[in-house]
């Protein structure tokens, strides 16, 4: 007797299957659990209780820049689904994906916006005060048309929904494993729904909700409900803004009309306000997406008026 | 004092008990202060370092310590440095700790009470000690036992016993009952997901004396094999020594253990192993626990025993062959049911049809080549049946779709339908060379088995493939890749010959990411995951429209 039965469970070497995740659901995460061995995931637990480790996301090409890094050369991005934004990293560790990378960087500063199916692994950093955030680190993309991105769409739907309805059940159980298995919550959400409870306390699930809502009607084809954030219409915005007119005078003109339009309506606001809402601000008083969004980062970045507390949300610094 | 680095210089000491415990502590504080390691990732090399003084200067004392033991009865015939002692003690507590080391690597050791003159009624003396490796199975509280090569340590006046990593620890008498790791009971299908002690209601379901040969010739064990069964689903078990209880008995068991033999659990119960007999007059009886044993094609496991299943026949095959001087006949034959397709393996002669549907009795699963089969020793236990209980079954057509996720929680086996989204497309796939002898992919011209051989081509393509519950590998091989891709080996050997490999999968890449893709054939499923062998393979075109409308109907979404 004695012995073997101490060491159990080789499981964990699994490869972690890809959660079909809306950008909100992902950017609203903020509890990290680091994998103590060498071969455990690390996972970012979302408020729904998806334990997020790899993920397959979608939507149009919102930002590519090149970074240098003292790895060597990489590449950052933003990958904006019909519910926010999802920000993205091609790591110097992977460059069988530069190729790739380096031409949607080219075809993005053309000014061409196309939609992207993404495989990547959940990453997260915590700010000095103790903030997350959530990005992704790419492990495969691709071009794809407006039609699978209809599919991933529903898909990721059917995915939230099981969530939700799993975490809707779970407030009616106990707080433990058996009463959510004999509950009927599905076993790959039993130990993320334990964890979320524990952490976020009760959630408010109306976004995700809304996020499914938007995504069916736009999958059946039909218009989505108000604020038109329709994906392929974003490439209309932009497709005309050449960038050469940011640079004359008039590209000054417009990035001080953005900056005032943006802190009144920071300052205007009680809460974080999202960045569609900046950015549709702007376009109100005549100013270009891209613009608009050079505008935000600056404030963000290099005149630090202005910070992102969540992914996604601004507020006056 | 700093009091950071004693327990380090304890384990320093547990390894080099001859060393000095100043010079230790010079050594730790040298290597905080002045190379600013912290003791804990120190105490390695410093370890090494009194373990190599220790080498040259004292390696003849430390040799005569370790022939010469000392046996003595009380804690008060030993001195400070006394090594290798023997000595018999009653354990009170035993209190295990996990230290961590900075490296992130955890190590269990125990601190309790022990005290002297077990078996004597004279007051007995209680001491400290710490047990260093592991000793936790025969260290268990009320247990009396003998401690062999256990050495004295004398820290600020107080002493205390260090059972080390070459001490031996003798258990002379168990732990009263009340020590005995007792837990509530849980039901079978529970604790087939276990490892380890358990506790459990059941009610005996079969029973059988049998013998285990040793290995070594040395002669046999008497055991007894059963079957336990409850509302959740059966068992097999294993008893080590006498079982007096009929079939049919309800029973209670504590400190039995749940084994593993291939993929199948198994009770194991020893001498230690409680075993009551246990009322309950809503429990199943054995007539209904036994009529559920009916096997699925889709529940059988590798070294599952006494299953009783029923297929429908698909093919025969039989040939026969010598052992030992006499004919014997092996017939191979292919047989399914609404959950599946396997083989089945008959040791005997045996006329069968296909399209009949056999009753098996008590046959034994084994896989081969990672799927389970259905074996069969004795034609007698197989039984045709007038009538199939299931309609018949069209094996052309036949297939079980499942979801990969289910496929996760099941077992390896053939004939199912599942899709998903190709998510990794390996580098290895196209043109590779196979031996001739044993199939396997030769690496440089040389297989692991045969070494240099002369290859044979042939084409193969590798996918991860996920639907975002679970994911699988994918092995397609010659025909279905042909298939899939509609172009044949030749030409894709040739495009590879004038463009290179790696354009030939940049290519497949491009055209295959994200797409979802629907198999057919065979699964295997063990602890790494689950591989697909296709038979088939095809892009499943997808309608977003028809997509979401069902997303909605299944959650009751209203827009």
């Amino acid at each position: 007797m004695g012995g073997g039965p101490l060491i159990s469970g080789s499981s964990n070497r699994q490869r972690q299957p890809a959660l079909r995740m809306f950008a909100i659901e992902f950017s609203q995460s903020s509890l990290p659990i680091v994998g103590q061995g060498e071969f455990d995931p690390s996972f970012v637990v979302s408020r729904l209780g998806a334990m997020t480790s790899r993920m397959l996301v979608a939507g149009v090409i919102d930002n590519m820049e090149r970074r240098d890094t003292e790895s060597g050369p990489g590449y950052r991005g933003r990958l904006r689904d019909s519910t926010g934004l999802h920000m993205f990293d091609v790591t110097p560790f992977s460059p069988e994906l530069h190729a790739d990378a380096e031409e949607i960087l080219a075809r993005f500063e053309r000014g061409d916006r196309f939609l992207v199916l993404m495989l990547g692994r959940a990453r997260h950093y915590e700010t000095e005060d103790g903030g997350v955030f959530t990005s992704i680190r790419a492990e495969g993309f691709r071009e794809i048309d407006v039609n699978r991105y209809h599919v991933w769409l529903a898909r990721t739907a059917d995915a939230t929904m099981r969530r939700i309805d799993s975490h809707r059940k779970s407030r009616e159980l106990d707080n433990n494993e058996a009463s959510y298995k004999s509950g009927g919550i599905p076993s790959d959400l039993i130990t993320g729904i334990l964890k979320s409870r524990e952490h976020y306390g009760d959630i408010d699930d109306s976004v995700y909700e809304v996020a499914v809502m938007r995504a069916i009607s736009m999958s059946e084809g039909l218009a989505p409900p108000e604020e038109n954030l329709d994906v392929p219409s974003v490439s209309d915005d932009v497709a005309p803004a050449p960038s050469k007119s940011i640079e004359n005078l008039e590209g000054d003109e417009a990035r001080e009309k953005a900056k005032e339009a943006i802190m009144q309506c920071l300052n205007a606001s009680e809460s974080p306000v999202d960045y569609d809402t900046l950015i549709r601000v702007c376009s109100g008083v005549g100013v270009v997406r891209l613009t608009a969004e050079e505008v935000i980062d600056d404030l963000r970045d290099v005149q630090a008026l202005i910070q992102e507390p969540e992914f996604g949300f601004f507020e006056i610094l | 004092m700093t009091d950071e680095y004693d327990t380090y210089i304890e384990q320093v000491l547990t390894e080099v008990p001859d060393a000095d415990r100043d010079a230790i502590r010079v050594e730790f504080e040298k290597y905080h202060t002045q190379f600013r390691i912290e003791p804990e990732d120190a105490v390695r090399s410093i370890m090494k370092r009194f373990q190599k003084n220790d080498s040259e200067s004292s390696i003849q004392s430390r040799m005569d310590s370790m022939v010469t033991s000392k046996k003595v009865e009380r804690f008060s015939e030993l001195g400070s440095d006394d090594r290798n002692i023997t000595i018999e003690v009653t354990v009170v507590t035993y209190t295990p700790r996990m230290q961590k080391m900075k490296s992130g690597e955890e190590r269990q050791i125990a601190f309790g009470w022990i005290e002297d003159l077990p078996f004597s009624n004279e007051n007995s003396t209680r001491w400290d000690y710490k047990d260093w490796s592991n000793h936790s199975s025969n260290l268990s509280p009320g247990s009396i036992v003998r401690l062999e090569g256990v050495s004295v340590n004398e820290w600020n006046g107080k002493r205390s016993l260090n059972i080390n990593q070459s001490s031996r620890v003798v258990v002379l008498q168990e732990g009263s009952a009340a020590n005995i790791p007792t837990s509530d009971p849980v039901d079978l299908a529970t604790a087939s997901s276990m490892e380890g002690p358990v506790s459990l209601v059941a009610r005996v379901v079969a029973s059988r004396p049998d013998q285990i040969v040793k290995k070594d010739g040395s002669g046999t064990i008497d055991i007894v094999r059963g079957r336990l069964a409850d509302s959740s689903g059966q068992m097999s078990f294993l008893c080590w020594g006498e079982f007096n209880h009929e079939v049919g008995s309800l029973l209670r068991f504590e400190g039995a253990n749940i084994r593993r033999f291939r993929d199948t659990p198994e009770v194991n119960f020893s001498d230690r192993t409680k075993i009551e007999v246990f009322r309950d007059a809503s429990f199943p009886d054995a007539d209904e626990l036994s009529s559920q044993n009916r096997a699925k094609i889709e529940d059988i496991r590798d070294g599952m025993r006494g299953v009783d299943i029923t297929v429908q026949v698909e093919s025969i095959e039989t040939r026969t062959f010598v052992r030992d001087g006499e004919e014997r006949s092996l017939t191979s034959v292919r047989v399914l049911d609404p959950s599946g397709r396997c083989k089945m393996t008959v040791w005997s002669p045996i006329e069968l049809e296909p399209g009949q549907v056999v009753s098996v009795q008590e046959a034994r699963i084994r896989a081969f080549q990672g799927t389970p089969d259905i074996t069969v020793d004795d034609a007698k236990q197989v039984t045709i049946l007038d009538e199939s209980p299931w309609g018949d079954i069209d094996p052309e057509s036949h297939v079980v779709e499942i979801s990969l996720g289910e496929l996760r929680n099941s077992g390896s086996r053939d004939g199912i339908q599942t899709e998903g989204d190709v998510l990794v497309i390996r580098e290895d796939c196209g043109i590779v060379l196979r031996c001739p002898e044993c199939r396997r992919v030769l690496r440089d011209g040389v297989c692991t088995e045969h070494d240099v051989v002369e290859g044979v081509e042939d084409l193969r393509l590798r996918f991860v493939i996920d639907d975002g519950l679970s994911s699988a590998n994918v092995v397609i091989g010659r025909a279905a890749s042909e298939k899939f891709l509609e172009q044949d080996m030749a030409t894709i050997q040739s495009r590879i010959n004038d463009e290179g490999s790696s354009n030939f999968v940049k290519e497949i890449k491009d055209k295959l990411f994200g797409i979802r893709i629907q198999i057919n054939g065979r699964a295997i499923v063990d602890d790494r995951g689950i591989m697909l062998l296709p038979d088939s393979v095809l892009e499943k075109p997808n309608d977003p429209v028809n997509l979401a409308s069902k997303v909605r109907e299944t959650w009751g979404v209203v827009l």
